[in-house]
């Protein structure tokens, strides 16, 4: 069985299905998830982020929070400073800096960063001396991959760059370019306040690979206001003739009482639970058409993409940052609101620009949220991550890594299965637990079953029921 | 903020008074007019003029630790790296008022060699002194790292051009970048020498020997061009740039 390739097929469930697994479940970048963090004591993330130092030799993986956007886009849900105000970055830029200097000193300079990602707001709201200046002081506080094989990527809002930034952006050393699209249907691109077109996108993407880029992503949304499945369709017909390397389709949430700006959308012109499940299948069935593998729920790529090529050999890895080749298992976060993440911690730096900075005037790394992983986690973690890159868990595996037996102790989630099994959405033996293609769409709902912090709240069955 | 736009620049070089800073591309830094007279003499405290190199040294070596840019005052220089299997991969040539040394920035440590192709003079900036002195003078910084921003969109820029083309455009692109450099530094357009050899010219563009020879010749014929050994002259510059088919 552990020889087999990963199945690719795609079998799109029924409503009935989709009824009954109707559990909204978090997304498992990480067991346990950034929700299970609580308020910072003491300074116990110190001795956290010297372990990192320890593991010398394995790669490490860095995040840079860029928070300003010169605009507001009413969808979005990410930490982020609206502002028109230009020398904002300059000063974010010092404090980014310091906070660089103090965690490098904890955690020294021997490891490689083998990934390395940009991510916002909008990293592109910095200039081009801004952009240089801040990848020279992350060079100067870590050592930098120069590896082909390093991953080091920059979301890109298409309306902030031309084509002498991605130049420079390849000058500067990325290899990977992401860029947020979201739909390009005119009324829809108005409705959420962020309007580009697919034209100016198409000439951006192939610059990108006329520079050298590899992996090229495009993220789009659906769920989005005034979407339909004929707009829908004109849209991804566009993303297919740009043909980037990666598509990142997500669920657009409306949670205007979390997310403010989402009140600025009228809530009748979202889509339905139900048009939304026929949203996504189109997309899926296009893509699919049009040559693209799923590699996960929201994730898609061509073949010739190495993730795909990864995934086959159940080699595909994931962490904050998303999916990707080689393993970089520790995770820096650095900016407002960035996250890092450990074997054995999880923390996260003030969600407030001010409180940031105040943390850092004090000398202090601005870590307002942590929490420790315990063994029970860790077991836990081996079971969740391969479930949802690979589709698949080794049992032997587990139990030679921590030498116990699996139904021995994983007794109540296993009888938590049950109706996972009678609906064919998973299979079990005593070698391996395998997501089916139709449980592909449940797999966070399935993983949910092994996840501790989620034991008291009912199951995905009884809920149903 | 005062500016006095009206000093020349070739007097308040405070390196050299026989280069046309003028010329050079980190006159922006060295002599930007937002900087008062006083910050003018902290700069020239930290700008260091070397030693004049032989031909054939090196500047920095690849993994060097990243610790200086340099402006060349006179003199050419190649950067290059030398691949897995042991060969010269050229990868720039750079011409008096240029910078090199940019490829650190992101690494912290200098990704390629430089070497001189000519005896050559070079102003240096120290980046640990450079930035005690931004403490200070935090417009400088922006300015420093906006300039070598311009730089290193340039570099990319012109790699790019040469990669997708043909030989022949490749070798035409090549003569018109040179052309356009001597020309920023008030020197003749059309007539110029080669600083490097055939062999490095067709290291840099992909090409062999034989092929830079052949399309060289090819190009003369054409009445495009005439050349003998390095010295070039470019007869038909319009024709020329439809042959490297830039616009």
């Amino acid at each position: 069985m552990l020889h087999t390739e990963y199945n690719h097929q795609v079998i799109f469930p029924d409503n009935e299905l989709l009824k009954r697994y109707d559990i909204s479940c978090p997304r498992y970048t990480s067991y346990p998830t950034a929700a299970e963090m609580s308020e910072v004591k003491n300074q116990d993330y110190l001795s956290n982020l010297k372990s990192v130092r320890d593991k010398s030799f394995e790669p490490l993986s860095l995040y840079v929070h860029i928070p300003f956007c010169h605009d507001i886009c009413y969808y979005c849900g990410c930490n982020k400073v609206v502002t028109k105000q230009k020398d904002v970055s300059a000063k974010y830029l010092q404090y980014l800096s310091k906070e660089m200097q103090l965690v490098s000193a904890e955690i020294g300079q021997r490891r490689t960063v083998s990934q390395l990602h940009f991510g916002g707001g909008t990293p592109t709201f910095l200039n081009g001396g801004e952009l240089t200046l801040l990848m020279h002081e992350i060079a100067q506080n870590f050592k930098l991959s120069d590896k082909d094989s390093r991953e080091f990527s920059i979301e890109i809002d298409p309306r902030t760059v031309t084509s002498s930034t991605l130049s420079l952006l390849k000058g500067l050393g990325f290899n990977r370019l992401s860029f947020g699209a979201q739909d390009f249907d005119p009324a829809v691109q108005a409705a959420i306040n962020r309007v580009n077109s697919a034209e100016e996108i198409q000439a951006l993407v192939d610059h990108s690979r006329e520079l050298g880029f590899q992996s090229i992503n495009l993220d789009l949304l659906y769920g989005l206001p005034l979407q339909t499945e004929v707009t829908l369709a004109a849209t991804l017909n566009k993303v297919i003739r740009i043909k980037p390397d990666r598509i990142a389709l997500y669920n657009y949430a409306h949670m205007p009482s979390l997310f403010k700006s989402q009140k600025a959308l009228n809530k009748y012109h979202i889509p339905s639970a139900e048009e939304k499940t026929r949203l996504f299948k189109l997309a899926i069935n296009m893509l699919c058409d049009a040559g693209y593998k799923m590699i996960g729920l929201d994730h898609f790529v061509l073949a010739e993409d190495e993730l795909y090529t990864a995934q086959r050999r159940h080699k595909l890895q994931r962490n904050f940052q998303g999916y990707s080749v080689r393993k970089a298992g520790d995770l820096i976060g650095l900016g407002v609101s960035a996250i890092s993440q450990g074997d054995r911690f999880i923390h996260q730096n003030s969600k407030h620009i001010k409180d940031y900075y105040q943390h850092l005037d004090d000398q202090n790394l601005a870590i307002e949220k942590n929490m420790l992983v315990n063994d029970d986690d860790l077991k836990r973690r081996f079971i969740i991550m391969p479930l949802m890159t690979q589709s698949r868990f080794d049992i032997k595996a587990w139990e030679s890594a921590f030498n116990e037996d699996f139904t021995h102790y994983f007794q109540q989630e296993i009888s938590q299965l049950t109706p996972y099994l009678d609906d064919n959405l998973i299979s079990l033996d005593e070698n391996t637990l395998h997501i089916l293609p139709k449980g592909k769409f449940f797999i966070r709902q399935i993983v949910s079953e092994f996840d501790q912090y989620r034991k008291n709240s009912s199951s995905a069955f009884s809920k149903a029921l | 903020m005062k500016s006095s736009t009206s000093y020349s620049r070739h007097k308040e070089c405070p390196n050299q008074a026989g280069v046309n800073c003028g010329d050079c591309r980190l006159s922006g830094i060295c002599l930007p007019v937002a900087l008062q007279q006083d910050d003018i003499i902290k700069l020239d405290e930290i700008v260091k003029r070397s030693r004049v190199l032989q031909k054939n040294e090196y500047i920095y070596r690849s993994m060097d630790s990243f610790t200086s840019v340099f402006a060349i005052r006179s003199g050419y220089v190649k950067t290059y790296q030398v691949t897995e299997s042991g060969e010269e991969q050229i990868t720039g040539f750079y011409f008096p008022g240029e910078i090199i040394g940019l490829d650190g920035i992101g690494k912290n440590h200098y990704v390629n060699n430089a070497k001189t192709l000519d005896s050559t003079a070079l102003c240096e900036i120290p980046f640990s002194r450079f930035q005690e002195l931004t403490m200070e003078l935090p417009q400088l910084q922006t300015h420093f790292f906006q300039l070598m921003s311009q730089e290193i969109t340039a570099d990319q820029e012109l790699i790019t051009l040469l990669s997708k083309k043909t030989a022949e455009q490749r070798i035409s692109t090549f003569l018109l970048t040179i052309s356009a450099r001597n020309s920023r530094r008030q020197l003749s357009a059309k007539s110029f020498s080669l600083p490097m050899s055939r062999t490095d010219m067709g290291n840099f563009l992909g090409l062999t020997v034989e092929t830079v020879s052949r399309i060289m010749s090819k190009i003369a014929k054409a009445g495009l061009i005439k050349h003998h050994n390095k010295d070039i002259e470019i007869l038909d510059i319009e024709q020329l740039k439809i042959t490297a088919n830039i616009n």
